[in-house]
């Protein structure tokens, strides 16, 4: 073994005390207002992290909170039942109801109908389309077959004339029919 | 908390626990700051680059994982640290005024004590020595006297190998002794361990 290498195995077990003497000596000890900055770091940091805590109220305000809460939905849960009104019939008629818009088969004026004069058509049941929610005009068009294939022709023509001026781009889906086929609307 | 182990410090510091950090923080202040003065010898320096590696060490608290020794970790980031104000500020250790570092530090009042006097004599020349040494054995030796890191672990600290990181220590012991050799040599009757071979 060298020199330098005995010397390093020694250093290496026990450090030699004028080294570890003169490193005293020497000092340096971090100055309080230094320790103070990096804790003051640490603690910013420690905040930044915390979520911000979601509306917190004063603990004894629990019970009246608790209270109001049962008391809205109590009042909520009354009015809504008391205002609901009784079973109106087959879940079908009434979604054929509300998405037919269509003018009224009493009028028959021939002129289209006004979009905020149009009321729902009330169709029986076996008359409406076979499944699916249908659209306005589809209905619409369903009914102009259905006077087409009744033999009232010019009460179809009028209803087609006067669908046109209603919805001048629509395109015919094929299931929209009573048949089958797609209406007839060129 | 006393006993606890740093590795554990550090992750309940992550969860938010600042009595974790005091305590890291405690533990450790005193040789990272001596160790990033000794290789600066300028306290403003010292007191930027000791907040920088805290707050390095404050950033990483989520990503941190004990896989090695707190303190690896911790003089890891200030050897990087140090590294990087070398860079900064384009200063070699080696451009240091060895002759104002090899001065009787102020400390020491004349007209003391013939002992007192010699420490001063000692402590200056040491200083001078270390300043003296190339950066990167003053800094593997200041990572061994100053954290108490092993050879291992300084080597994993300075990206060298094992053999690198002993080779520099040998070169730097080597050194500071022949800096030191007239206080050694009296010193020899006290320290039989720092008995230099051949001398």
């Amino acid at each position: 073994m060298s020199e330098s290498d005995h010397e390093l195995e020694e250093f290496l077990k026990r450090r030699p005390p004028l080294l570890e003497r003169l490193s005293r000596l020497d000092g340096g000890e971090p100055p309080p207002e230094l320790d103070r900055l990096v804790l003051d770091r640490a603690r910013e940091a420690v905040r930044a992290a915390r979520p911000a805590p979601f509306f917190r109220a004063p603990r004894r305000t629990l019970p009246a909170a608790l209270a109001a809460t049962v008391v809205l939905a109590a009042v909520a849960l009354f009015h809504f039942t008391a205002r609901t009104p009784p079973d109106d019939g087959p879940v079908e008629t009434a979604s054929v109801r509300s998405a037919v818009q269509e003018p009224d088969d009493a009028t028959d004026s021939g002129a289209a109908p006004a979009l905020g004069t149009m009321r729902p058509v009330h169709v029986a049941p076996s008359l409406t389309a076979p499944a699916g929610p249908m659209s306005a005009p589809e209905a619409w068009l369903v009914r102009i077959e259905r006077l087409r294939a009744s033999g009232q022709t010019e009460e179809a023509e009028r209803q087609l004339e006067a669908f046109r001026k209603v919805y001048p781009d629509y395109r015919p889906a094929r299931r929209a029919t009573v048949s089958g086929a797609a209406p007839a609307v060129e | 908390m006393g006993h606890e182990d740093d590795g554990e410090l550090m992750q309940r510091f992550a969860r938010g626990d600042l009595r974790a950090f005091e305590a890291l923080h405690s533990r450790h202040r005193t040789a990272l700051y001596r160790y990033l003065l000794r290789h600066t010898r300028d306290p403003d320096v010292t007191s930027d680059l000791f907040q920088e590696v805290w707050s390095r060490v404050i950033a990483s608290r989520a990503r941190y994982e004990p896989r090695a020794r707190f303190r690896t970790f911790l003089f890891r980031i200030a050897h990087n640290c140090y590294i990087d104000h070398c860079r900064r500020t384009a200063v070699r250790a080696e451009d240091a005024n060895v002759n104002e570092l090899a001065e009787v530090p102020s400390t020491f009042e004349p007209g003391l004590p013939e002992a007192c006097t010699e420490h001063a004599q000692t402590l200056a020349r040491y200083r001078a020595a270390l300043c003296a040494l190339p950066a990167e054995q003053r800094d593997v030796f200041l990572l061994h006297e100053e954290s108490g890191l092993s050879l291992a672990e300084i080597a994993a600290v300075t990206g060298v190998g094992v053999e690198t990181a002993k080779s520099r220590l040998r070169y730097a012991l080597s050194k500071l002794r022949r800096a030191l050799a007239p206080t050694m040599a009296r010193e020899v009757p006290h320290g039989a361990s720092v008995e230099e071979p051949g001398t």
